[in-house]
């Protein structure tokens, strides 16, 4: 026969669901992307470790000095619990990289011209969620009666200051704001002649890839993607099939999870003398706040006979 | 709460991860594992002795009862995962991942024996002492799994493009994703190995004796280690296996030309080894003979590599005074285990230019 749980047993395993589901949220495969809720969706995670934390006088992080045996068992015990359930979680996450492929692969995003990336930032988050929330994550559900005194004000006799670590959501929140705000865009281009096997006749054709990106990953990206050809007379970029298009202008799944990009434009113009010009424009915002925003510009100039003005 | 931890620690979460276990196999299967024939028999293979190996009781002896050969056992695996995580896999080359995998093998053995499997043992069969030691393992384990794979994942993904693209190339089945997983499947054990004191004599089991079961499993693993050096070995010496077809293109052919297709798949070595194939069409008219299709340099590669890296020696299409049509594909496939053994590979096709088929392939 099972006891019915205590009141604070019963808060302290619907903030265990909330977190699931919010971590869940996280790594699902739909949607494909988060659109800028990645960082809220982050701050709402750390804001419930840290209510976690306190429900459970902290005791999955605290000393083994400060602990008495019933509690250092406890303890030990429940990371026990906690490696298999971390193992357990990533083949979940495997599983919802499977799924998301394979949805991919029907929607067309498979053949894209720049290879998605495996993790995204998501990803990145829900990981470190597991590693340092989960032994948290399974006390709080598993301890049937508050824990008696909290194991990091055991000593001493000084009043905890449990809540103090919730000093962490707005401390991370400025922190990603100041490096989507200020921090420099990262950029990178590549070219490859060869991608795709692709060929044209009476003309010349290479691949160009570029990216810029705010946020150190935990930002959006801008990417340009373009098949540029050349025949002598002009240069162009090469349009055919919009799902196979080697020619894209679009923001791609798991590029901008935690700001949004906004204002995307791509143009091309070809001036008197054949040369190309190719323009990516487009604004990446912040999800929290909408007075911190990055301009983004990526060209690439292309004369008739092939030679690269300009690109990034 | 005993129950409730036992419940949720060994039953649950375990019958939940055989079932994911399962299905990402499943899906791995369909994605196209099952074109690696061999592959897929052999790890079919080391999961049933994973299980008869598991299933038949062990004793570590004299030898991996003593502290120091335990830490010594740890610090050859940890070496080994290290030289693994860094050495470069897939296309490129392979370097010692196959010698490493090996050693790994019998080091998870002899780890499995040294601590009597106790880390992943059910609760009825360890005594408080084991029970209150692995907990300990588990915990310093996790806290060590826990800084490794966040602080690696995380740098890797902030620091650079690069060490992002190394992270995204690690993730797909790259050596630092498998060193991962083993991490989460062993880094308990090895802490258990690494903690447990020296075993007094007195506690020092004798020999098991040798069942039927621990037989079987003993045969097991020495098959699971021998076969891949075997086949490996084998490499040279396995004759080629050809098989071929020349067909007629009617909508291909008018009054001045002619085509036929031309497929040929030559398979080398047992289980370890590559096919080599030809796909193409080639036409004539009796001036010349002419490429139609499949004779570039990018029609020039191996599938289905298993065990073997495949590098090609010669790509070459030309078309002689005489207007025959010659191509050639030649490809060394060298032993992934063994880099020293390896087997030519060529195949050829030569058409005149009255569409005579001179050799193929």
């Amino acid at each position: 026969m099972r006891n019915a749980l205590s009141f604070g047993q019963l808060v302290r395993r619907a903030v265990v669901v909330v977190t699931a589901l919010t971590w869940l949220l996280m790594i699902a495969t739909f949607p494909r992307s988060l659109n800028g809720l990645g960082m809220p969706l982050t701050l709402c995670l750390v804001a419930l470790d840290v209510v976690l934390g306190a429900l459970t006088g902290w005791l999955a992080f605290a000393r083994s000095a400060s602990l008495d045996e019933r509690q250092a068992a406890l303890r030990d015990r429940t990371y026990r619990a906690a490696f298999r359930l971390v193992l357990l979680s990533v083949l979940v996450m495997i599983l919802a990289l499977f799924i998301g492929s394979i949805v991919d692969s029907y929607t067309g995003i498979h053949s894209q011209p720049q290879p998605q990336p495996v993790l995204g930032a998501r990803w990145i988050v829900a990981l470190l969620e597991l590693l340092i929330a989960l032994p948290t994550a399974v006390i709080a559900w598993l301890q049937p009666e508050p824990v008696d005194g909290n194991p990091m004000t055991a000593r001493g006799g000084r009043r905890a200051l449990p809540w103090v670590p919730m000093l962490a959501v707005p401390a991370l929140a400025a922190l990603w704001l100041l490096a989507v705000g200020t921090l420099p865009v990262r950029a990178s281009t590549t070219r490859d002649d060869s991608l795709h096997d692709f060929s044209m006749s009476n003309a010349t054709c290479g691949h160009f890839s570029g990216s810029q990106e705010a946020g150190y990953g935990f930002g959006a990206q801008v990417r340009l993607d373009v098949e540029a050809c050349w025949d002598g007379k002009h240069a162009f970029a090469f349009r055919e099939d919009p799902m196979t298009d080697l020619t894209r202008c679009e923001v791609p799944a798991g590029t901008a999870d935690f700001a949004r990009v906004s204002g995307l434009t791509c143009t091309e113009r070809t001036d008197a003398n054949g040369t190309m010009f190719y323009t990516v424009r487009a604004k990446i915002e912040s999800g929290l706040t909408s007075t911190v925003t990055r301009d983004v510009v990526m060209e690439l100039v292309v004369t008739r006979d092939g030679r690269v003005l300009a690109f990034g | 709460m005993t129950n409730r931890l036992d419940r949720v620690s060994t039953l649950t979460i375990q019958r939940v991860t055989a079932a994911l276990v399962i299905l990402i196999v499943a899906f791995w299967f369909l994605a196209g594992i099952w074109f690696f024939e061999f592959s897929s028999l052999y790890l079919v293979f080391i999961i049933v002795t994973i299980l008869v190996v598991r299933s038949v009781p062990v004793q570590p002896g004299v030898w991996l009862g003593r502290r120091p050969v335990r830490r010594g056992l740890v610090g050859v695996i940890t070496l080994a995962l290290v030289l693994g995580s860094l050495s470069p896999y897939g296309p490129n080359g392979v370097g010692a991942v196959p010698f490493l995998s090996l050693i790994l093998a019998l080091c998870f053995i002899l780890l499995g024996r040294a601590t009597k499997r106790v880390a992943s043992a059910p609760d009825a069969m360890v005594d408080e002492r084991e029970e209150s030691l692995r907990n300990r393992a588990h915990r310093i384990a996790y806290m060590i799994f826990a800084a490794l794979a966040a602080g690696t994942i995380l740098v890797a993904y902030v620091a650079t493009a690069d060490s992002r693209a190394w992270l995204d190339n690690s993730l797909k089945f790259g050596t630092p994703f498998i060193t991962f997983f083993l991490l989460l499947f062993f880094l308990p054990a090895m802490v258990l190995a690494w903690l447990e004191p020296d075993r007094p004599s007195s506690e020092l089991a004798p020999r098991l004796p040798a069942t039927r079961g621990a037989r079987l499993a003993m045969s097991m693993v020495a098959v699971a280690l021998l076969l891949p050096i075997a086949l490996t070995l084998a490499l040279p010496f396995a004759p080629l296996r050809t098989t071929m077809k020349i067909v007629a293109e009617p909508e291909q052919t008018t009054a001045a030309m002619s085509c036929k297709y031309f497929e040929a798949r030559t398979r080398a070595g047992f289980g370890y080894g590559a096919v080599i194939p030809i796909s193409a069409e080639a036409c004539w008219d009796g001036h010349k003979a002419f490429e139609n299709w499949g004779l570039n340099q990018s029609d020039c590669h191996s599938f289905g590599s298993e065990g073997t890296i495949g590098s090609t020696i010669t790509c070459s299409r030309t078309t002689d005074a005489d207007g025959t049509l010659h191509f050639l594909y030649r490809v060394r496939l060298r032993s992934a285990i063994l880099p020293f053994v390896f087997k030519d590979v060529a195949m050829t096709l030569i058409l005149a230019r009255d569409g005579r088929v001179v050799a193929f392939p």
